[in-house]
């Protein structure tokens, strides 16, 4: 965490993006388990060759936070990507349920093991899986306004995901109290110039900075070609809901079962990106695009089925009860990729299949990446006048996370930056500012249940 | 040898007084040059724009300051002048300024004088008006939570001119 006073530091006075042209350059496609620290960006410098160097970047990370990781969840040097399927570095991280937990009590460090609800108890080992919306709880009204809603795959079953944390991030939340109410409110009372600002990669200190990954998991059935997935263990987590005024009821579930991974946000901050890099995979058989005639849309796809007549991008009808097996969605993807993207990906795809002509890591494709086309200054700075940085592109959403609000409409569609620029922390009494530095992580924080001052 | 694009930015730049580079950005996702160059060429016609746009280019090569360039195409001696031309510069000006286009003058089967267009909703968001007034447009504000509590950045950094002392103008 950085505290305003430490921010400040000498711009150095180069060329647009000069000052991250750095000497670790991958000028060609490689497969590295080192995370970039920031985007190399290569002169000359247009919106088009930026989008391509910041694209490159997001499959450089994509390569390295899949790397299979040994137990402490460093990456196995011993070892390429893909040559098989393994648990990789980023599924080591933190989960935000491990971060912020009951009554605002302090995390576990980092390196000790996640609890399991006692539903989940016996089942064996399994990464834990439990939000079935982008939000934490899809039975809450605040996801209304962006009718957002649950996936469904083509078995009529929920899609799960989950939000984790690299360990500089983890630190920041953990080492200054943000994990809990009372924890924030002190955090902003200590200081007039603190504010949330978490670290930033940086190829000049060698620091990879702050990293969240989200991703989407779904059910693998007896129609799904494992092989075809990265893929985990999971114990597949229902909360309970005993009132029916906060949606249907539903009993308290858990289920040893294998999921394959359809979806992966990956959102770095660094120096020339403090308003982070957005970069977005999927599956690539989880949907046609909107362009494709109806007539060639061949398919199978995982979320679309090419012989029903549904709407297309409509969300299930309520209630939303994962307990109970739903109608599968219809889903396009309303913005296709550019042909430069589609180019790019074949090359990474390529490259991974010279490790494994079966890597299940090349039938992932990057959708785009979102970046701020504001250089910093200093670099780290967050632009006072144009705090969002003007982001490229303007919109951009992954058809298994923003499924319902993808499109170019202002104000309604997805646009990673500008969305993220609303996050405050859950310390609305404070009398300044309480951005949460892009992150609605911070909302989950509970209270310790101690007095504080109201409103 | 330069464009029509850099002498219609470095036109838009002369006539508001806002550096060319905060007009057209080096990297530029919303592109409001380009789209406010296709957007009033045909609505002041082609023969006003590239009489415009060569008057700028010959007294920005004869180093003439931006200034001095509105003026020239602006004024008539001391008072305002009436040419078509200058019509439509304060047309080209009050779209930068407030995303709206004004119809300066009448043009056969394009548009009637006094037609009133916001050009796009990124024209609008992106207006110099709010900038100039160290504020944001109604209905969109890029400012975090809380900004509201906080006094706004200066009138130098929104649009690279210092307030020169103009009172109730920080900077």
């Amino acid at each position: 965490m950085r505290m305003e006073v430490h921010r400040h530091r000498p711009w150095l006075g180069c060329a647009l993006f000069g000052a991250i042209l750095s000497p670790l350059a991958y000028a060609d496609p490689t497969l590295s388990m080192q995370i970039p620290f920031d985007v190399t960006a290569t002169p000359p410098f247009s919106l088009t060759s930026l989008q391509q160097n910041f694209d490159e970047m997001s499959w450089q990370t994509f390569i390295a936070l899949n790397w299979p990781a040994l137990d402490n969840g460093d990456p196995n040097s011993g070892t390429q990507i893909g040559q098989q399927d393994a648990a990789t570095v980023w599924e080591s991280w933190k989960e935000s349920y491990q971060i912020f937990l009951p009554n605002g009590q302090k995390p576990a460090s980092w390196s000790a093991s996640a609890n399991v609800p006692k539903a989940c108890e016996g089942l064996g080992e399994g990464r834990l899986l439990q939000q079935m919306g982008k939000v934490p709880d899809v039975l809450d009204e605040f996801i209304q306004p962006f009718q957002s809603g649950p996936l469904v795959d083509q078995a009529g079953v929920y899609t799960r995901n989950e939000i984790v944390v690299n360990q500089p991030m983890f630190n920041d939340i953990v080492n200054n109290g943000l994990y809990s109410v009372e924890g924030q409110q002190a955090f902003f009372k200590a200081s007039s110039s603190n504010t949330v600002a978490f670290s930033c990669g940086d190829p000049k200190t060698s620091e990879v900075g702050s990293l969240m990954v989200k991703a989407s998991w779904k059910v693998l059935d007896g129609n799904d070609k494992r092989e075809n997935f990265h893929t985990v263990d999971a114990l597949v987590y229902t909360p309970g809901n005993s009132d029916p005024s906060k949606g249907p009821v539903v009993p308290e579930s858990c289920k040893a079962e294998p999921v394959g991974l359809v979806g992966l946000h990956i959102v770095h901050k660094t120096s020339s990106a403090p308003q982070w890099v957005w970069s977005t995979f999927e599956h690539v058989d989880n949907v046609p695009e909107k362009t494709t005639p109806e007539a060639e849309r061949k398919g199978p796809y995982l979320f679309y089925n090419a012989s029903s007549k549904a709407e297309v991008n409509q969300p299930p009808p309520r209630p939303w009860n994962p307990a109970v097996k739903a109608t599968p969605s219809q889903i396009v993807r309303e913005e296709p990729l550019t042909a430069a993207t589609k180019t790019l990906n074949s090359t990474y795809q390529t490259l991974l299949r010279t490790v494994n002509p079966k890597s299940v890591w090349a039938n992932y494709q990057l959708i785009s990446t979102q970046w701020p086309t504001l250089t910093p200054q200093p670099p780290c700075q967050i632009s006072k006048t144009e705090p969002l940085g003007r982001p490229a592109p303007s919109f951009l959403a992954n058809a298994t996370l923003e499924t319902y609000i993808q499109g170019t409409v202002p104000q309604a569609s997805s646009s990673c930056i500008a969305c993220h620029g609303n996050a405050a922390t859950h310390v609305t009494e404070s009398p300044r500012t309480s951005f949460a530095d892009f992150t609605y992580l911070l909302e989950r924080a509970q209270s310790t249940g101690a007095t504080r001052s109201q409103p | 040898m330069s464009t029509d694009l850099d002498n219609f930015a470095g036109l838009s730049s002369a006539l508001t007084g806002i550096p060319q580079s905060f007009i057209a950005p080096q990297v530029d996702p919303v592109g409001l040059p380009t789209q406010f160059l296709a957007f009033v060429g045909p609505r002041i016609t082609i023969s006003v724009l590239q009489g415009l746009l060569t008057q700028y280019a010959t007294l920005a090569a004869d180093k003439v300051p931006p200034d001095q360039i509105a003026q020239a195409i602006l004024m008539n001696g001391t008072q305002p002048a009436t040419t078509q031309a200058a019509q439509a510069a304060r047309a080209i000006m009050k779209l930068w300024l407030l995303g709206v286009w004004y119809q300066p003058y009448d043009v056969d089967k394009v548009a009637k004088t006094g037609d009133q267009t916001v050009v796009s909703d990124q024209a609008y968001t992106n207006s110099w008006a709010w900038k100039i007034a160290q504020a944001h447009p109604m209905g969109y504000s890029e400012f975090f939570f809380g900004y509201w509590n906080s006094e706004p950045p200066s009138l130098e950094d929104f649009t690279g001119v210092p307030a020169s002392g103009q009172q109730g103008a920080s900077s």
